[in-house]
Parts: structure tokens; sequence; C-alpha cells
């Protein structure tokens, strides 16, 4: 009865009903996971968050003792680990580049399908039972998990307590700023704080300096201001972080990272 | 059944812009009107819902303004988007853009321990389209962290240290722009894809986009 003419170099096209398909990986995990890295907690933890898309923060134990450090021969090879303290002292004296030493971390899942809390437990009792103490802790913060340190090997080569460096208490005043720069502010508070020099290693800086924030707080860890960033933005993005410490440069390096959805059907 | 056409409607879509929000189809935008016909024996309504396509932007243009006040290692980059030659006029403020890997990255400054995470891809930000199809900034570099840390410069100063360091090294990367528009459900390529790269060496660092490379002594 009507037709209707369309002028433009678009045209006019008929509605239509469009089905969208979601391809889902389907495969099966296997409830053991085995890593080999430097780090090994800090790389299963990246392993849980591909698998499940949880958010599980990490930061790392200051590296101290010539047992738990590596030296680096050439930046294309494995590190070669330090034989003793007066190895450690020499490749100091050098300015050597020192990384932790490479370690494996094998632990099962408490299921196919863990619970966050269940799974990052298993990780950590698992690798604290491989170094004969509690290296690390699990931490429930006000929405996401933490990886904390508590002991390393100290000068004695015993386990010993050591202080998380993001529970330092410190005061950011609360202001309009970019998460960046609150970003930069909590590092620098840390580094005056403890002595300890931590700087934002990488990230998404796009992002982070496009961000506004307005979070600040009084007397409150430097991690809790740090969680309450990431889960501001994460009403639009999903974001996690691992804080590295380098044993050369005895400092803290904290990298942003984003973790990626996982469809489940 | 035959049909007979009893009234023709003439309706041209004018606007240069995709800033319909109404509900379309994939890569449509859409629009909406009424008509009334009217005879003897009474009036009949119709509503005719009209689709057509998104426009995409041809490719961009993209120029270095500065050195990243917050992150002083890193070049910021504006871009403008180029319409397509069927409609040099075309208006893309207000949609957003993005970005997603075009292909692999390479980071010749990591090593296996770093401090630093390994450079694997673009780090997904968004940009909101404004007025003259400009959209800024796109922050390509090493943090100043990175920077100093892959330099080894400790003890202070250099001038050259003797010390093991990756430098001179760099990341480069594949770009993949993207642009969203208010009809759209998700983000559409357009444009070629494009290389960033940073480069650090012990007194200067670089800033590469698309062709272009501004490099800078730092520190000051």
């Amino acid at each position: 009865m009507f037709s209707v003419v369309v002028f433009r170099a678009r045209q006019l096209m008929i509605t239509m009903g469009l089905m969208a398909a979601f391809l889902v990986n389907a495969s099966a995990s296997p409830n053991i996971i085995t890593v080999q890295d430097p780090r090994p907690v800090a790389k299963a933890i990246q392993e849980l968050e591909k698998r499940y898309g949880w958010r599980i923060t990490y930061e790392d134990p200051p590296y101290s003792h010539y047992s738990d450090i590596s030296v680096v021969t050439d930046f294309h090879s494995p590190a070669v680990p330090v034989q003793s303290l007066s190895h450690l002292q020499a490749v100091q004296r050098e300015h050597q580049r020192l990384v932790p030493k490479r370690g494996s971390l094998t632990f099962t899942l408490p299921s196919a399908e863990p619970d966050e809390m269940g799974a990052v437990e298993a990780l950590v009792k698992s690798y604290n039972a491989s170094r004969g103490g509690n290296v690390f802790a699990v931490v429930r913060g006000a929405g996401l998990l933490h990886v904390v340190p508590q002991k390393m090997t100290g000068s004695s080569g015993n386990l010993e307590q050591v202080k998380p460096v993001l529970d330092t208490v410190i005061t950011v005043e609360p202001k309009e700023r970019t998460a960046y720069a609150l970003i930069e502010e909590i590092c620098k508070k840390i580094s005056i704080a403890t002595n300890t020099d931590v700087a934002f290693g990488s990230g998404p800086i796009n992002m982070l300096t496009q961000t506004k924030t307005s979070i600040g707080g009084s007397g409150k860890t430097a991690r809790s201001i740090l969680e309450q960033l990431i889960l501001e933005t994460g009403a639009r993005l999903s974001l996690s972080w691992e804080l590295f410490y380098g044993p050369d440069v005895k400092e803290y390096a904290l990298n942003i990272s984003w973790v990626m959805p996982v469809n489940k059907q | 059944l035959r049909w007979i056409n009893i009234a023709t409607i003439y309706y041209e879509w004018t606007a240069h812009n995709n800033q319909s929000t109404l509900s379309a189809p994939l890569n449509k935008v859409a629009d909406t009107f009424n008509a009334t016909w009217t005879a003897p024996d009474g009036t009949a309504q119709y509503t005719f819902n009209i689709n057509v396509p998104v426009v995409r932007p041809d490719h961009e243009t993209t120029v270095f303004e500065r050195w990243a006040p917050d992150v002083p290692t890193a070049g910021e980059w504006k871009q403008t988007l180029v319409p397509p030659r069927s409609d040099p006029t075309f208006d893309f403020s207000g949609e957003t853009v993005g970005e997603t890997n075009g292909g692999g990255a390479t980071d010749t400054c990591y090593f296996s321990g770093s401090i630093i995470h390994q450079t694997t891809g673009v780090t997904g930000g968004t940009a909101r389209v404004l007025s003259g199809n400009v959209w800024e900034p796109d922050l390509v570099g090493w943090p100043p962290e990175a920077v100093t840390y892959y330099r080894n410069p400790t003890p202070p100063p250099p001038p050259d240290p003797p010390f093991p360091s990756p430098v001179p090294c760099g990341f480069t990367l594949q770009q993949q722009t993207t642009i969203k528009a208010p009809s759209d459900t998700s983000f559409n390529n357009y444009g070629k894809v494009n290389a960033l790269g940073g480069n650090i060496t012990k007194t200067e660092v670089t800033s590469e986009r698309a062709g272009k490379r501004q490099r800078e002594k730092w520190p000051q």
C-alpha cells in the first residue's frame, strides 16, 4: 500500500532479528596446576585469573638471602642461582642483575569448578609446604583476595617474619586526581614510610591517566586504598595488581593488569 | 491478492552522524516515522522503521602532541578520524574509540624475573571522539620506573654503566583501532593496524605510533 523511498547512500534495510551465538571454550581443565617461574606463586595466580576470571592480587616478599636469588648473566638465558653469601656480595658489587630464584609449584584444585578462596588457599598451602613455613598468606579484602608475604628467608637462613609493604598505613588526601596520580601518591607515601622505593611499573596508562577518582583516606593501609581504586574502576574494567620486588634494586614495582572475564555456560 | 500503490512517502536521511540511539540491527542506525493515510471511509496509521548502515571512519591521521605530564617517558598522540570519501563531512564526535591487538607484540627489555611485566599487547584504553573528529590522547611508551629499571643505572651517575642492562631495547605491538557508535553493542574495527613502539636507550626514550616517531632525552 505504501512505498518508502530513502534518499541517501545508505539503503533502506528490513529490520530483522539477530541471534547472537556466543562461543564458549568448554574444554575441561585439569585440576592439577604446575608452574615454573622465578615467582611461582604469582605465576600460579595468573593461571587462576586466566582460567576463572578472578582477580587476585600478589605481593612479593623482599628477597634478600642468597638462596632465594639468581643472577642474570645473559638476558636471553635462565638466571644462575647464587651459590653463597660471598657470591651474592660479589655480584652485588658488580651491580649484576638479580632476580628471584626460579622455583616450581604444583597444587591441586579442590574441584574442577572450585571456589576462589579454596583454590587460592590450596595454591598458597602447597607453596608454603614446599618452603617449610608460611611464606605467603591469603587475605580477604573488601572485594578482592590478596596473596601477601608473611615470612622470608632472613640472614640467618631461616624463615623470618616480614611486613608486607602494602600493609603500610598511609594518609592520602581525598581530592580529584587521575587514577595514575593516585597510584603514584600511594607509592610515594609507602616509599617515605618504609624507606623502600615503590613505584608504578606497568599497566594500562591510557586508562589510568584518563580515569578520575576522588579516593583518599586517613590511617588506612596502602592495600585498602589501592583496592578501593581497583574496585571503583572495576565497574567498567577488570583490573588486578602484582607488586614485584627486585633484589638488586631493592625496590618494588607495582604492575597493574587486566583480568579477562571468562564466559561460563 | 493484488497490491496497488496508493501513496508514496518521501523520506530522506539527512544526519551526517551515527547518533541515533534507537535499537537497531548489527551495524545499523535506526530511525522511525509515522504516517497516516486518510480515506473517505476512515484513516489508517502506519509506523515505518528505517535502518541504514553505520558509517565508520576510513582511517585516521596521527600527530605527536607532547610528552605526557603524568608519565613523562610516554608520548601523547592526537588522532583525527577521516570519514569515507562518500560522506566527507561525517561527524563521529560522541562516539567511543578503543583498541585491540592487531598482531603480536615484542618486548626486548623484558627478562625472566623482571620486576616489570612483559609487554604482550595493547592495554585496551578507550577515548571519546571530540569535535572535529579528534580523539586523544593515546599514550605510547614506558613508565619512568621501567626506563630506570631496564637501564640499571645504580649506583648513579652512569655515564656509561658497565653493568648488565638490556638497553637499547623496547617494545613493539600492533594496535587495531576500533569505534563504537551509540547504537553499537560492541566495538568495530576501522583503519589499518598501527605499529606502536617504545624504546629505551641509556639517555633517551622514544614513542612511536603509526610510522611516526618522537624521541627525547630523559631525564632532561
